[in-house]
């Protein structure tokens, strides 16, 4: 059974989320502040945490910072429709995606399928994959580990998807429309900058090719591209 | 520059231009009059001097001295001395016309202002002399001004032929008056219309949403109406971006607070989906929620109308005690299911100007907050008091209390204490209390009480205290 850290201080949102995803097989943890949250995440594995931005105490996006300071759990943030900025820092701090605030239940769990799917695919292909390598960058898919000149890039899940499809295509160019199906598993919405704010967040972790260049090209109107060699 | 300026400038040109040209004509028609006479009689240095020597020799040559003079004078081709005695008539027995001898006897007695004191004018000072004479008569010595022709050529002989068009009107003075009076106008016009103009420009990006624009030091330091009306304009802005912010914030606060409910609403219908059996308790929730709503509807456009204003309290008296007794037996009610305690203390029965329905709410607000922070099995406690012409309610509860830096921002809508997850309520009720009391002219504060004993342990809580002016 999967489980699902809940951090939410709406304690009847938390007590029925609670309900639905146990019904859908998951095994729920819940804390309402973010203070809380951090330390049980800090103490037990989850495979995936949704969190809720607005929160007192310690808010949303400073409890995904404590997260992700020692962890690269899979979160899902819950954030209010329309509110960019918080959508943007969460990603930029490391989210994986976020879900508007209110959604219905079925798209949280739609949206946890998505990533946790994508977190745990060397179980589906067993030893099928092998590593690819692309100049400096190397990938082992199977266990989820990256190289840059020989040393290890921590990267988080969603960040991982990424890198590998744009490697797996390396040299064509990737829209950011098939990225966001094969990485998040959901479509691309309109002013949508989940992509874009992830692939900057890769670039920061890789080195610079010897001309200087980022390995992971942006191809305006399309999309991105990995450059080969 | 703008039409202002303009019109500015032109008026006080024109009223310049026009208090030059008054003074300018005044002084000319003065001036003229003085010319007149003066141009009558010669008043150049050398027909001074003649008219110098006349006068001697009349007082020390006599009548026959000067008349031998005259005549010796009168072969030489120069201007002559007249000498006039009382009767007009002239020593020698030339013609002399009255004109003449009028501007004598005028320029004689002419007087100018110098210094606060009268003097003779120094222009004319000596052209003409009154001699009193041996004979009895006294003679008036003068040079009559040289007519056009009447002499051959009269700088030849040492005079200067002073230009005849003094009397004419003075171009050069008005020139220089009309160009100072165009460089004033235009000054004062930029000093008057410049304020102005970055009033306007204020007003104008104020009217485009952008109220951090201050004109404060823009004015430099005048001290003066239009700089007070900068100073009100920065209040203003002040003022209204303030209500902006805080208007923005609640409607910020509100989409927040509804979305909370909404979220839950959500849930709700998925479990319900998710699981038919169990249909009657989803729709409760369903239920619950939407209530919610409703109330945090309610409430908000309750607020809305306190704070625009639009609400007008009709002024009736009322019982506070009164008051008092529905709202505790409401409370008591209420506070069953926690085991509350209900205490009372009442300070005597006085009364207030008011709406009875509109105080009840907020008394009512301020318990219900009580109550929902209480502890289990504690006591509220509910006192009256006189203070000088003000009756005070106090409502103590024994709950958390709130932070210390927080004692006033629970009285701004949607507040909720940082500590607490209370779901009941919305954190509007505090807010409207307050809109209701202070449109009463009273006062509401929190205070967190520190210790109190209660059933033998110690418990804090926080006391609200609401002030109102009693009859």
């Amino acid at each position: 059974m999967q489980t699902v850290l809940l951090i939410d201080d709406d304690v009847e949102l938390v007590e029925m989320l609670k309900e639905y995803l146990e019904l859908e097989s998951f095994e729920v943890s819940v804390a309402h502040d973010g203070a809380t949250g951090a330390k049980m995440a800090a103490q037990q594995t989850f495979d995936i945490i949704v969190l809720d931005v607005m929160m007192p105490k310690l808010n949303g996006i400073d409890t995904l910072r404590t997260i992700r300071q020692h962890s690269n759990v899979p979160v899902i943030m819950l954030t209010a429709r329309g509110d960019n900025t918080d959508r943007i820092l969460g990603l930029e701090l490391g989210a994986d995606d976020y879900v508007p605030k209110p959604s219905t239940p079925r798209e949280i769990v739609a949206r946890i399928r998505a990533i946790l799917r994508r977190v745990k695919p060397a179980e589906e292909s067993n030893g099928a994959s092998t590593q690819i390598i692309v100049g400096a960058l190397a990938i082992w898919p199977a266990q989820r580990l990256v190289t840059w000149d020989g040393e290890p890039v921590t990267l988080t899940s969603t960040e991982f998807n990424l890198l590998e499809i744009l490697a797996k295509n390396a040299g064509q160019v990737v829209t950011k429309q098939d990225l966001s199906q094969q990485a998040l598993g959901r479509p691309l919405e309109r002013f949508d900058r989940t992509i874009d704010v992830h692939l900057s967040s890769i670039r920061h972790k890789l080195g610079l090719l010897p001309d200087g260049r980022h390995i992971i090209q942006t191809v305006f109107r399309l999309g991105y591209q990995l450059l080969k060699d | 520059m703008g039409r202002l300026y303009w019109k500015f400038f032109i008026f006080f040109f024109l009223a310049q231009l026009t208090a030059v040209t008054g003074v300018g004509v005044a002084v000319w028609i003065a001036n003229n009059k003085l010319e007149n006479a003066n141009a009558q009689i010669e008043a150049s240095p050398s027909a001074k001097s003649m008219v110098a020597a006349a006068a001697a020799t009349l007082k020390f040559g006599g009548v026959e001295g000067l008349q031998a003079l005259m005549q010796y004078w009168a072969q030489r081709p120069m201007p002559q001395v007249y000498a006039v005695d009382e009767q007009n008539m002239e020593l020698q027995g030339r013609a002399v016309s009255v004109d003449v001898i009028k501007s004598a006897r005028e320029v004689l007695s002419q007087r100018i202002a110098v210094d606060g004191e009268q003097k003779a004018n120094v222009l004319v000072r000596g052209a003409v002399q009154q001699i009193q004479a041996s004979d009895g008569h006294r003679y008036l010595l003068f040079v009559p001004a040289f007519q056009k022709g009447a002499m051959p050529n009269p700088r030849m002989l040492g005079f200067n032929a002073k230009p005849r068009n003094r009397h004419l009107f003075p171009f050069v003075p008005l020139l220089a008056g009309v160009l100072a009076s165009l460089i004033f106008a235009a000054i004062l016009a930029w000093y008057f219309s410049k304020p102005i103009k970055q009033l306007r420009q204020a007003f104008a990006s104020a009217a485009n949403g952008s109220l951090d624009v201050r004109i404060g030091t823009a004015m430099g330091n005048r001290h003066d109406e239009l700089a007070d009306l900068g100073s009100a304009f920065d209040l203003m802005a002040t003022r209204l971006g303030a209500l902006m912010q805080s208007q923005t914030r609640l409607l910020h606060q509100v989409s927040h607070e509804l979305r909370s409910p909404l979220a839950r609403l959500q849930i709700a219908v998925g479990l319900a989906r998710q699981q038919p059996d169990k249909l009657d308790s989803s729709l409760t929730r369903i239920e619950r929620e939407s209530e919610r709503m409703d109330n945090l509807v309610g409430e908000l456009l309750e607020l809305s109308r306190l704070e625009s204003g639009v609400m007008k309290v009709e002024k009736e008296p009322i019982y506070i005690d009164e008051l008092l007794t529905t709202v505790i037996e409401d409370a008591r009610f209420e506070g069953m299911a926690k085991k509350i305690t209900i205490q009372y203390e009442q300070a005597g029965d006085v009364s207030v100007l008011g709406q009875q329905d509109l105080l009840h709410r907020a008394i009512d607000n301020v318990v219900r907050n009580a109550l929902k922070y209480s502890e289990d099995e504690s006591q509220v406690v509910i006192s009256t008091m006189l203070k000088q012409d003000n009756i005070i309610i106090k409502v103590t509860d024994h709950g958390p209390g709130v932070a210390e830096n927080e004692l006033e921002t629970i009285f701004q809508p949607f507040y909720r204490g940082s500590e607490s997850h209370h779901k009941d309520g919305h954190g509007v009720g505090l807010a409207i209390a307050k809109q209701i009391i202070e449109a009463h002219g009273g006062t509401i504060i929190a205070n967190n009480v520190a210790s109190n004993v209660v059933n033998n342990h110690m418990a804090s809580g926080l006391s609200v205290e609401i002030s109102l002016p009693r009859v």
